[in-house]
């Protein structure tokens, strides 16, 4: 009895000091499982809710749950789950007083990043609309190849994308050799004006710079 | 000193411009969006599709101005009624290759490819391809940045385009599963500059 007694002790004491020598990391193993379990029981919990629990709920519960959160960030300014919720809700009326479109329509979204990408996708999903995200970097063929194969009714575009020389992070090297051409106007970093050897053809483009644009 | 031009974007208009400044500039950026729809407004117009753009105003016929009707709607949230048709399987969101993985994967595979299939190849490859996420996908999403650990007090520096799947999925569906705050930026492009030149 004693030395079952001193054993089970004995055993007791080992055990912690066995696992933080040969697997320091069981603990933290053992509850992250727990997380994933609970995220894979969330998951099918809510493919069985009806009404059909979608992306677009969640973020409704979250707004509901939080109304004044930051959602985004986007330069200077910020946007709250309400400010989401309401501007999203806003496009979805006025989507829905467009003529030419109907709720379930799919509509393409030709736009950069910004707030309003994520907005007007809100706002189709709410309306029940399939969306197609057309790459912003594809023009002619490709842009119109994009819109063909997702048989959308609806093209939403934004006008530019915003970019000025603050708003891209360059380094100095590289800032020499880029230009931004931004409709009607263009700037650069470095004015090729000034280099001397190349004056009589940076006239010239700066020419026909001016023809192509007005 | 060789230049070598790497154009980011071409609007065809502005194209022989660029052509001719390339000597100068390594790099294009060319932000205007409202041109490149101009340049295909009139197959859209023949196909009668509604072109909106976000802005106050536009003087573009057969594009429609698109802010300025946001700005006065109303506010109320649509009803639930419009979206009763839409099951776990309808599709929620197309998202497109870049379309010169197709050019890529094509001239990896050039030595090994008979020249007929790959006269085949050059006619589809180039264009990008769509891809169908169907909402269940959408709601199996929403479970990736949890699992990862993220939690609410966390912000999310995303400078992934959000038109592709890693920037919209895990940018911004995980972001509204999990709560934490997004910190949207432009595209920043030193580092994809640095590993083409």
């Amino acid at each position: 009895m004693f030395v079952l007694f001193s054993c089970l002790v004995a055993t007791a004491l080992i055990t912690p000091l066995a696992l933080k020598t040969f697997s320091p990391y069981l603990w933290m193993d053992l509850l992250y499982c727990r997380n994933l379990l609970s995220i894979f029981l969330t998951y099918v919990w809510r493919r069985r809710r009806r009404p059909l629990f979608l992306v677009l709920d969640r973020f409704l519960e979250q707004a509901a749950a939080h109304p004044n959160k930051t959602l985004v960030v986007f330069e200077k300014q910020r946007y709250t789950y309400t400010d989401a919720d309401r501007i999203s809700s806003k496009t979805a009326n006025a989507l829905r007083a467009q003529p030419g479109y109907k709720a379930g329509d799919t509509v393409a979204l030709f736009m950069g990043n910004e707030p309003a990408f994520m907005f007007t996708w809100l706002a189709l999903t709410k309306l029940g609309s399939p969306v197609s995200f057309l790459n912003h970097n594809i023009r002619s063929k490709s842009l119109l190849h994009c819109f063909q194969c997702c048989k959308a009714t609806v093209l939403i575009a934004a006008s530019g994308l915003g970019l000025t020389p603050r708003k891209l992070f360059l380094p100095q090297s590289l800032r020499e050799k880029c230009a931004v051409i931004n409709g009607s106007n263009w700037w650069c970093w470095h004015n090729p004006v000034q280099s001397p050897h190349n004056l009589a053809d940076a006239e010239s483009s700066l020419q026909c710079h001016d023809t192509m644009i007005t | 000193m060789t230049v070598k031009t790497w154009a980011i974007a071409f609007i065809r208009q502005k194209s022989a411009y660029i052509l001719n400044c390339k000597r100068y500039f390594d790099v294009f950026l060319i932000s205007e969006l409202k041109d490149a729809v101009e340049d295909v407004l009139p197959y859209l117009v023949e196909q009668g599709i509604t072109v909106l753009l976000m802005n106050e105003h536009c003087d573009t016929p057969g594009i429609e101005s698109f802010s300025d009707k946001v700005e006065l709607a109303a506010d109320s949230p649509p009803p639930q009624s419009l979206r009763s048709n839409v099951t776990l399987k309808s599709p929620a969101v197309y998202i497109y290759t870049s379309g010169t993985t197709g050019n890529a994967a094509a001239a990896q595979t050039a030595v090994l490819t008979p020249w007929f299939v790959l006269a085949v190849t050059c006619f589809i490859a180039g264009l990008p391809k769509a891809a169908v996420v169907n909402q269940n996908r959408l709601l199996t999403v929403l479970a990736v940045m949890s699992s990862y650990g993220v939690t609410a007090d966390d912000v999310v520096y995303l400078n992934l385009p959000l038109y592709h799947t890693a920037g919209f999925f895990i940018g911004f569906i995980g972001s509204i599963e999990t709560g934490e705050v997004m910190l949207n930026v432009h595209l920043i492009l030193d580092r994809t500059i640095k590993t083409r030149r």
